[in-house]
């Protein structure tokens, strides 16, 4: 094992993490696992006695049957040169994977597949595609105990057992450490097109998308942009996406003007959507509401009339990523959202605010004392820490 | 029977009739069945080959019923079996002699229909089916549809993560799932996720995805709903061999197509399915697959003339494309009913439900068939090609002796061979106690302990379900580190089925 | 399914054919979704396949069974939706019916229960005793609200509400033979249908002349003694059974006959089992099996034949009613739907066609509470329709549909195709609002 600085570890192996969580029991500490770090800030200041796990030497794809539809490969493998392999296969992942290494202010990071699995967070296309918890079917781990396992397995359809890696995707690493995956991969879209829309206010145009996904034309995602217009995505054979764009066209002629983009410059629109690049370039705080499409329009407008803010919505009005000038009123953000039946992730704040605020949305007494007692039957010494919980064993 | 289950704990058997009084006070005299005569409607699920009379079954109507009977059992020791409508295949709601068996089949409302945010919520007791029936005049339905859709619960299908016919593009339960009401072992009552495409904190929500009944009871379901497509088109192929077929399949996805469905029966299976509803399968060619497209008329040309001109490539000797939704609908039907027509077949039949890779079909297919004729036991196949999920309905008399027992050996074979060639135990039907003793074919005891973990941080007594899923009972405070040296296991001392 | 059936048992052909029926059953449980009882109590005792695992140890065991299995055996409405629905083929009806006559022959009932029955059995096969009660009911009628609407009482307040069931006169005038003779066919009179509705035999009647179909009389022929069949009581079904194999036996003997035409769904299911009841009796088995297999609903029988032209198209909204004994019993699906369009009626598709109304024969007497319990849920599936007549093949279903909050006249299925190519417009529709 060879340490980067004095204070990151930068295991190899799966033995190399055990002997690792070994160490950190026998002096008391604890370890924070890191891929490529651009979610770094999210996991707040670390303590003294932390030291970070950095896994991007457990890097690499193991085993690829495109056939099959499945990846396997090492949780430190740069996404870059995961969706590059796919690309090559005519493949993708469906799930869609952000990169927020510039919306974090982590610019340079470059993002590891563990790092998407350990967050959890899905780009636009989990509206018709599924979340990254319904694309990770199997996985190598070391517990927080130091023991190694595995779970699930390398085929879509398998129920053989707890679903383990429902339980890593999102738990930011507090569980287990993840050396290796298996991924659901799927043929990426010979076409892509966006249809714009603009038309009045939010509320309008997130009822005109709530038409759209109603509607039997597939549409892969749909956005309201932070300056009002709507785009709403159709991908597949390319005879079957002009049939529907001509079809979303109509369905929204009467509705603003409208106009559609293919190609390369759609795929340009939805990268920048899924990785929030409106809000990359300020300063400003940034909260990502997941709600009851219904109810997300009338929870911004609460909002909005306290605190200044501007909104992107994406999943067709079902995430909802707010910037916000100043101080960041948690109580009404989290009041509002859970109001509406939703939650609400503070993604990006100055290191003052984030101290203060959970990052991760508050869970009720009984699913934080559950909560509890899952970490604590997988490390319950708390040696891999709380993330960006609350719920952890030491607080 | 020669499965082994844990051993009922004497003192609850010999308090049985206080336990039934209990129960009868919480419902109100409404819904508790005590006599033996009437417990044997409730001695099997969908698996009859294991069969155990229940302590009792209770049949509440309210999630505070649930909380009450389940902090009642849990007071007194009494264990707990879920049960929705009883269609399990792998015994997951067999019942246990000192169990309470607690049937959700009269949470059979559909509490809200919500267009706007594409969502159901349901009790747990309404049917798969039922779902789609309830928003279908609105142009919606519910994706996963497993065969028995039209019987199974919704409750039992997110415990089981049920699957289905469609999952290869829409997605098995826990995809389509977005929250539930949950009561656990101690009564206290939770709501996991709900309306929204994601939930915060562990994935606690996809954990009960086919957690078998063992962490909590589903009183209530919030599922995703999706707008039904314009149209939908059937492919009926038949092919002379399993092994071109199979070749059909591998093609079709490697040419970057997701039908909406594709599933394969060989011979035997076709052969009752046509019997029982007269589809007009081929019946003189071995394998028959059904590929289905859905989406506007110019994906559905497009999908189909694809799949067309890859069968014809590949030798298939029959093709006809369903010319109305009747027609396709009966496509399916035969389908959905293969396993209870082979009962046709046969008296009795033990399915199985192990998924390969796909390339691997052809060669599980032959082995399959080799120990069909070492066991004596003939084999009807049915197929999700799509996912690679194998459905080998072993045909036996349950009234021969013997042929049980050899049943589930040549079972048990099949299930190893899938894990040999890089598959699963089970798919889609839950490992149950027909598969539990398998477990160890795919997980060692450190994964193992991992998922019981899991299992204590819900029910640290272990009183929901037990002897289902695990092949051994830990204890929970004996699930320390489970050390094994050399083969040797940590608590021998620990009781084994 | 396995089971545990001695040699010596399985010698007696009622108990080998039941054990077939058993050993068929592979408990998937699909039978459970489209039962009427399972659908409305969510209990696996109320639902076929926990019936069968009732039935298979009664049988298996020699049991004289107890009061909770006679109830759930008892609540089976004989609606045969189980018969539709199962993929693995189970004789459900078959099994069921052989359970109800060891029950009768072995249980003792409690003295209450044991009258209700017998007095159903002594007068509603018998259209003379009918017709009598009938009289007196309408004179008590008035006291049906004086009843306390608990237990017996229950049953005693149904049947007489059963005396203030719509009934229809018969009309004037002979009915011409036909010219053309394409079919030559007898009618099962039947019991109760004639006493409440005559009109339908002679809507029917009036059709088969328009269509060339000749109707013969066959005396002798009395109740299909499906009503005593269901309550367990086997002798007595079996001698109407064959008392009805003699006169129409008689008439095929004398001239032939195409077809006995039932207009009373119900008995239509009864009459094509003969064949099975009286199998195991030489003198009767092969004239039995001949009945069965001449035995047709009147829909099926039009539908063979070409409907008269349609005269007096009204576009009425029909709701069609299918009765379980025609589209589970018999399987008969689509004609009466077919010619209902053809007769240019607006047919409207109801949800959960394939329940049970609750009438089921004499169910709504002795199991009042789950009969209406299906009426009103049968009568919100009618009304959702709205539609302007409903039409069924079956007389229980029409009386019991016509009860209550009935969304619209209910009519027999003749008596609209009758109005629509030249006869009289359905009395029941002047009822109509």
């Amino acid at each position: 094992m060879q340490t980067v600085t004095r204070e990151a570890l930068r295991p190899g192996s799966a033995d190399d993490i055990q002997a690792a969580l070994l160490d950190a029991d026998a002096a008391g500490s604890s370890l924070r696992v890191i891929g490529g770090g651009t979610r770094r800030s999210m996991m707040g200041v670390a303590a003294a006695s932390m030291r970070e796990l950095d896994l991007s030497a457990i890097s690499g794809i193991t085993n690829y049957e495109p056939e099959e539809l499945v990846l396997s490969l090492r949780a430190g493998t740069p996404l870059h040169e995961v969706e590059a392999a796919l690309a090559e296969r005519g493949q993708m992942l469906a799930f869609d994977p952000p990169d927020y290494a510039a919306l974090l202010g982590a610019g340079g990071a470059r993002t590891t597949i563990g790092g998407i699995i350990g967050s959890g967070f899905a780009g636009s296309r989990r509206l018709s595609a599924g979340n990254v918890r319904d694309h990770l079917l199997g996985f190598d781990a070391v517990s927080g105990r130091g023991e190694k396992f595995r779970a699930g397995g390398r085929v879509i359809k398998n129920v053989t057992g707890y679903d383990l890696a429902k339980l890593m995707v999102g738990s930011w690493g507090t569980l287990a450490v993840v050396t290796d995956l298996s991924l659901r991969v799927l043929p990426r879209p010979q076409y892509e097109a966006t249809v714009l829309v603009e038309q009045g206010d939010a509320s309008v145009a997130l009822a005109g998308i709530r038409t759209a996904l109603a509607s039997p034309l597939e549409v892969s995602s749909a956005a309201c942009l932070a300056d009002g217009r709507s785009a709403i995505r159709l991908e597949g054979f390319r005879a079957s996406v002009e049939e529907r764009q001509r079809q979303i066209l109509g369905m929204f002629e009467s509705r603003g003007s409208v106009r559609a983009i293919e190609e390369a410059e759609s795929a340009a629109l939805w990268r920048d959507i899924r990785d929030v690049a409106v809000f990359a370039s300020d300063a400003r705080v940034v909260w990502r509401l997941s709600l009851p499409s219904l109810s997300a329009a009338t929870v911004v407008a609460t909002i909005a009339k306290s605190a200044a803010c501007t909104a992107l919505y994406d999943w067709g009005g079902s995430l909802v990523w707010l910037a916000m000038e100043g101080e960041a009123p948690a109580g009404l953000v989290r009041g509002e959202v859970s109001k509406a039946g939703g939650h609400a992730w503070l993604m990006r704040a100055p290191v003052g605010v984030r101290e203060r605020l959970a990052t991760a949305p508050p869970l009720d007494a009984g699913t934080t004392a559950l909560s509890r007692r899952i970490k604590s039957g997988f490390d319950p010494q708390n040696r891999l820490g709380d993330g960006p919980f609350s719920f952890g064993t030491n607080r | 029977m020669s499965l082994r289950m844990p051993a009922p704990d004497p003192a609850v058997l010999s308090a049985r009739a206080e336990v039934i009084k209990g129960l009868r006070r919480i419902l109100e005299n409404d819904g508790v069945i005590g006599d033996d005569e009437s417990l044997i409607a409730y001695e099997s699920d969908g698996l009859t080959a294991y069969r155990q009379l229940p302590l009792a079954v209770a049949l509440p109507r309210t999630t505070q019923q649930v909380a009450q009977i389940l902090r009642f059992c849990r007071e007194r020791g009494v264990k707990v079996v879920a049960r929705g409508a009883g269609t399990s295949l792998s015994g997951g709601a067999l019942p246990l002699a000192d169990g309470v068996i607690l049937g959700l089949s009269r949470f059979n409302r559909v509490l809200d229909i919500d267009l706007e945010n594409r969502v159901v919520v349901a009790q747990p007791g309404v049917t798969n089916l039922g779902i789609t029936e309830a928003v279908k005049k609105h142009g919606f339905y519910y994706a996963p549809d497993p065969s028995s859709q039209i019987a199974c619960s919704i409750g039992g299908n997110v415990a089981e993560n049920s699957g289905g016919v469609h999952c290869l593009k829409y997605g098995l339960t826990t995809n389509n799932v977005l929250g539930v009401e949950l009561v656990t072992m101690d009564g206290e009552i939770l709501r996991l996720g709900g309306k929204t495409l994601d939930a915060p904190g562990y994935d606690l929500l996809g954990i009960i995805n086919g957690s078998e009944g063992m962490l909590g009871v589903i009183t209530e379901v919030t599922v995703r709903i999706l707008p039904r497509p314009q149209h939908a088109r059937a492919a009926l192929l038949g092919f002379p061999s399993v092994e071109a077929a199979g070749q059909c399949v591998a093609d079709i996805i490697g040419g970057g197509i997701v039908p909406a469905g594709m599933e394969m029966m060989d011979r035997l299976a076709t052969l009752a399915a046509e019997e029982f509803l007269h589809v007009g399968y081929p019946l003189d060619v071995e394998a028959v697959l059904i590929v289905e497209a859905d989406g506007i008329d110019a994906e559905c040309d497009h999908v189909l003339a694809l799949v067309n001109d890859i069968a014809t490539k590949n030798g298939a000797v029959f093709s006809r494309l369903s010319n109305s939704e009747d027609e396709r609908l009966r496509f399916w039907a035969g389908r959905k009913s293969a396993f209870p027509a082979v009962g046709r077949l046969s008296p009795d039949y033990y399915c199985m439900d192990g998924t390969i890779p796909r390339g691997r079909l052809a060669h599980v297919l032959q082995r399959m068939n080799e120990m069909s004729e070492r066991y004596g036991l003939r084999v009807a196949n049915v197929f999700h090609a799509g996912d690679g999920n194998l459905h080998p309905l072993i045909l036996y008399n349950a009234n021969e002796p013997g042929q049980l027992e050899r049943a589930e050996a040549f079972g048990a074979e099949i299930l190893r061979l899938c894990v040999e060639v890089g598959g699963v135990l089970t798919g889609e039907h839950g490992v149950g106690v027909e598969k539990r003793d398998l477990m160890p074919e795919m997980f060692s005891e450190i994964d193992l302990a991992q998922q019981m973990r899991v299992k204590c941080a819900f029910d640290p007594e272990g009183l929901l379900n037990p002897g289902k899923v695990f092949p051994q009972l830990h204890r929970c405070a004996e699930l320390g580190r489970v050390h094994v040296h050399a083969g040797r296991v940590a608590h021998p001392e620990l009781p084994r089925f | 399914m396995q089971t545990r059936f001695s040699a010596e048992q399985l010698r007696d052909p009622h108990l080998a054919a039941s054990e077939k029926a058993i050993r068929t059953c592979v408990h998937c449980g699909f039978c459970n979704a489209t039962c009427p009882t399972y659908a409305l109590l969510g209990d696996e005792l109320d639902g076929p396949r926990g019936r069968i695992m009732l039935m298979k140890d009664m049988l298996e065991n020699q049991r004289t069974p107890s009061a909770e299995t006679v109830k759930h055996i008892d609540r089976c409405l004989s609606c045969l939706s189980c018969k539709t629905t199962c993929p693995s083929g189970v004789d459900y009806m078959h099994l069921v019916d052989h359970s109800r006559a060891w029950i009768e022959q072995r249980y003792e009932r409690p003295w209450i229960d044991r009258m209700l029955r017998g007095l159903l059995a002594g007068l509603l096969p018998y259209p003379r005793r009918f017709r009598f009660a009938l009289a007196m009911g309408r004179l008590f009628s008035p006291l049906v609200g004086l009843l306390p609407n608990i237990g017996f009482l229950k049953s005693l307040r149904a049947m007489l509400e059963l005396s203030r069931a719509p009934t229809g006169a018969v009309r004037e005038g002979i009915i011409a033979a036909p010219t053309v003779r394409k079919a030559r066919v007898a009618f099962l009179e039947g019991c109760a249908e004639p006493v409440l509705q005559p009109n339908i035999q002679q809507a029917a009647t009036r059709l088969f002349a328009r269509m060339g179909i000749e109707v013969v009389p066959a005396p002798g022929q009395g109740c299909c003694g499906a009503l005593v069949h269901h309550l367990g009581k086997e002798a007595r079904s079996l001698a109407f059974a064959r008392a009805n194999v003699d006169a129409w036996s008689r008439v095929i003997d004398d001239g032939g006959l195409d077809a006995i035409v039932i207009t009373a769904s119900g008995c239509g299911t009864s009459l094509k089992d003969y064949g099975f009841m009286l199998r195991n009796e030489p003198a009767y088995a092969a004239r039995a099996a001949k009945v069965s297999t001449l035995a047709r609903d009147v829909s099926e029988v039009l539908a063979a034949h070409e409907l008269p032209a349609v005269t007096n198209p009204s576009g009425l909204i029909v709701a069609y009613h299918a009765a379980c004994s025609l589209q589970h019993g018999q399987g008969v699906r689509e004609a009466p739907r077919r010619l209902l369009t053809e007769a240019g009626f607006q047919l409207r598709d109801i949800a959960e066609s394939h329940l049970c109304c609750g009438s089921a024969g004499v169910y709504n007497i002795l199991q009042p509470d789950l009969a209406e319990a299906l009426r009103e849920r049968k009568q919100n599936a009618l009304a959702a329709v709205a539609p302007q007549v409903v039409a069924t093949g079956n007389i229980g279903c029409l009386t019991q549909l016509s009860r209550g909050k009935a969304p619209a006249p209910v009519v027999h299925t003749v008596e609209l195709l009758d109005w629509a190519t030249g006869g009289p417009e359905p009395e029941g529709l002047s009822r109509r609002t």
